[in-house]
């Protein structure tokens, strides 16, 4: 199936906040954030974008973080949402709704007109 | 192209020390670089780009200065950069013209014995040579892998080794030409 690919802008946007409520979602590690976040619907996001923006989150204290043995690989980080970050991770997403819901009333009667 | 893990980890390594970054945030990076080649089976050039450019993200995402100065590339050189690099100068001088006295049975400048000029400058460049490594893998903040405690670090880059082979090498070459051009 083809893959919806959307502006980086808008990814870059929101993407932050999306890894902060899959993180919370349970415990987790990269390779299955990227691919929670591609099941959502949001593309294939690289490795490359996706653990600065984990060390982000862990730095600001909204992740914490554990090595553990793999079945058969060199072990992995796993990552959950501390207090702080369900905290954060609300008030965002009610921000984030706010300013969807008020660029979405500015393009509606665009769409209208049209 | 695909990159070797170990060649990408290595070239991140150095490119995370020129940004300042601290070893144990290094260590994480480079595992986690590890771990999800493991996950994916990836090339880690295509999951993360170009080491240098990863390293810039990584820098910038930790509110690090994301580009290398020329102080980070002296520190990740050598501690005292003027020092190693003229006795550096003088071993790759000494070690190829004694070698050349050497093989041609005289002695060097100032009749100093041709065999004294090799040890010394044998003697100087295994000292830059040790020096080098030795601030490479005893920085203040080493690069323990967070799941084995084991050194990250590599023991002296591929290019250190090639330059401190070749310089000398390229001399006595230099030298012999030049003999052999003057008789």
């Amino acid at each position: 199936m083809d893959e919806e690919r959307w502006p980086t802008e808008w990814l870059r946007g929101v993407l932050e906040l999306c890894v902060l409520a899959v993180v919370a979602e349970g415990e987790t590690y990269g390779y299955a954030v990227i691919a929670s976040l591609r099941e959502a619907g949001l593309g294939t996001v690289k490795g490359g974008t996706l653990y600065p923006v984990l060390a982000r989150l862990e730095v600001e204290g909204l992740l914490a973080s554990s090595w553990r043995d793999g079945d058969s690989g060199p072990g992995r980080k796993y990552y959950a949402a501390t207090h702080l970050g369900r905290q954060a991770l609300q008030d965002r997403t009610d921000s984030w709704r706010t300013f969807t819901s008020r660029a979405g009333g500015l393009l509606e009667p665009r769409t209208a007109d049209a | 192209m695909t990159t070797s893990i170990d060649t990408y980890r290595n070239d991140l390594l150095l490119a995370l020390r020129l940004r300042d970054v601290p070893g144990p945030r290094i260590a994480e990076v480079l595992a986690e670089v590890e771990s999800h080649a493991s996950d994916t089976g990836e090339d880690p050039r295509e999951s993360f780009g170009a080491p240098r450019v990863y390293a810039e993200q990584v820098a910038s995402a930790l509110g690090l200065a994301g580009r290398a100065g020329v102080h980070g590339w002296l520190l990740a050189l050598t501690g005292e950069p003027g020092l190693l690099g003229l006795l550096s100068l003088l071993g790759g001088w000494l070690l190829p013209q004694g070698l050349f006295h050497l093989g041609a049975g005289t002695t060097g400048p100032a009749g100093v014995p041709a065999l004294g000029m090799v040890a010394l400058g044998a003697l100087l460049w295994a000292w830059v040579y040790r020096r080098l490594s030795r601030q490479l893998r005893e920085a203040p903040d080493r690069v323990w892998d967070p799941r084995t405690g084991a050194d990250m670090a590599p023991p002296v880059p591929r290019w250190a080794t090639a330059v401190m082979v070749g310089v000398p090498a390229f001399g006595l070459v230099a030298c012999y030409a030049l003999g052999l051009g003057a008789r």
